[in-house]
């Protein structure tokens, strides 16, 4: 944060990320550079390098914006604090995978979340049809959806709402984004089947 | 084919009417090509928000990358200017280091009350006279108790417990003295001693306990002696 600027308060941080669309990226910033000195604060209390701090770090605010879109942050105690307990926690895995040397997969969302809502018998059935797919193909192929498909994926990716699509990628309407968004993911799929038959 | 998609993404939103949500469950189980859709949806949601904080990450960096402090050649104005912002700061800190935000006595009063009344018996070569001090203690018998202690001048423990009955019966300056000497005995594993004096000094509260308390609670948290939680909590609530 530069010095002189005005520290903006946590309630500010908090709606501005949960209010979504282009002033949701910015609170998001706002939140990483309110916090930022706890990456110093790790280096010396985990014995981390810096780089492996900033990751931790960036790690934390991220999953902290996930909680708090999802509500899952309550507000039963501050804000740093929560985002300095999840920070430790990631500092403890991070210390975790160098001593144990094996490096942690970044699952974006649990797997038992994503097949939730299927009952048990279809849950097995698509969970073994995910497991047999080709992630990293699935992964190159996203890169070359083109620009403006690839951006709107991010986008989904973050949680934007289609509405929220709609605004920052200058759509018509809502339903159009979402039908812009749905082709794309059908082009995603003819590229992905060409090399994988699924 | 978007339809069959849009069929995929209504069912994971939960806005497909009943009839249909259920249809839609029975037949993944016959149908392997919906099957086959809905895991390949899944696993896109999967991978792009995967995608997307890698993305975000790196923007995150970026910012880190910005904010990395650069060292500038200092002008005699930037110095001067520094020490004067200096200065400030230290009358400031000073100023707010001196406040108490919440009455020590309160905050002794109440250290006291939980922690001070009742005293588990720790166990020593002089056990049986301690452990009967302890016990006279525990009922409120404080005078007794103190009868015991004063006599057990070479137990660690029964300093502590007779500086606790002193600061109980309000006699400050004397529980100072036995915890202080309880402070200077360097050789034991735990030591309360400055955490204790610092309580007592708080609940005296006269001209400058209070900010000599919050020295030797200073003290205890950085040095890690016992009493460090309770110290750094104590230290909170008076404002620092």
């Amino acid at each position: 944060m530069l010095f002189g600027k005005k520290s903006i308060s946590d309630q500010v941080i908090i709606e501005g990320i949960k209010a979504g669309g282009t002033q949701r990226r910015q609170h998001e910033n706002l939140l990483y550079e309110k916090y930022f000195y706890f990456i110093r604060e790790g280096t010396k209390k985990h014995r981390l390098g810096e780089e492996e701090c900033s990751s931790a770090y960036s790690d934390a605010v991220l999953l902290v914006i996930d909680h708090l879109l999802s509500n899952r942050f309550e507000g039963r105690s501050e804000l740093k604090t929560y985002l300095f307990q999840i920070f430790s926690n990631k500092c403890v895995d991070q210390i975790r995978k160098n001593t144990t040397n094996q490096s942690s997969v970044n699952n974006g969302i649990p797997i038992e979340d994503l097949l939730h809502p299927l009952p048990d018998d279809t849950r097995t059935i698509v969970q073994q049809l995910m497991i047999d797919n080709d992630i990293d193909l699935l992964r190159e192929r996203l890169k070359a959806i083109g620009e403006k498909c690839n951006e709107m994926a991010m986008a989904w990716g973050e949680g934007y709402s289609d509405a929220e699509i709609a605004k920052m990628m200058n759509y018509n309407s809502p339903s159009v984004a979402k039908t812009s968004r749905l082709r794309c993911m059908e082009r995603l799929k003819e590229m992905y089947q060409k090399d994988f038959k699924i | 084919m978007t339809e069959l998609l849009e069929k995929i993404e209504s069912y994971f939103q939960g806005e497909l009417p009943e009839n249909e949500h259920l249809a839609f469950e029975k037949q993944i189980l016959s149908d392997k090509t919906l099957a086959e859709n809905v895991a390949f949806y899944l696993q896109t949601k999967q991978i792009t928000k995967i995608v997307a904080q890698e993305r975000r990450k790196a923007e995150f960096e970026n910012l880190r990358q910005q904010q990395k402090p650069i060292v500038p050649v200092r002008s005699l104005y930037v110095r001067y200017a520094s020490i004067a912002a200096s200065l400030a700061l230290l009358v400031g800190m000073s100023w707010w280091f001196f406040s108490p935000k919440v009455s020590s006595t309160e905050l002794a009063s109440t250290y006291i009350q939980d922690n001070l009344t009742t005293i588990s018996v720790t166990m020593d070569g002089q056990k049986d006279a301690l452990q009967n001090g302890i016990g006279l203690f525990n009922e409120g018998k404080l005078a007794e108790s103190q009868a015991i202690f004063v006599h057990l001048p070479n137990n660690a423990e029964a300093q502590k417990m007779a500086g606790i009955v002193a600061l109980r019966t309000e006699k400050y300056e004397e529980a100072i003295g036995y915890f202080k000497k309880l402070s200077s005995q360097k050789e034991l594993y735990a030591n309360p001693g400055v955490f204790l004096e610092a309580i007592t000094l708080l609940k005296r509260n006269q001209n400058t306990d209070t900010s000599q308390a919050k020295i030797l609670l200073t003290q205890v948290v950085q040095q890690k002696l016992e009493g460090a939680k309770e110290a750094e909590r104590i230290l909170g609530m008076l404002g620092n």
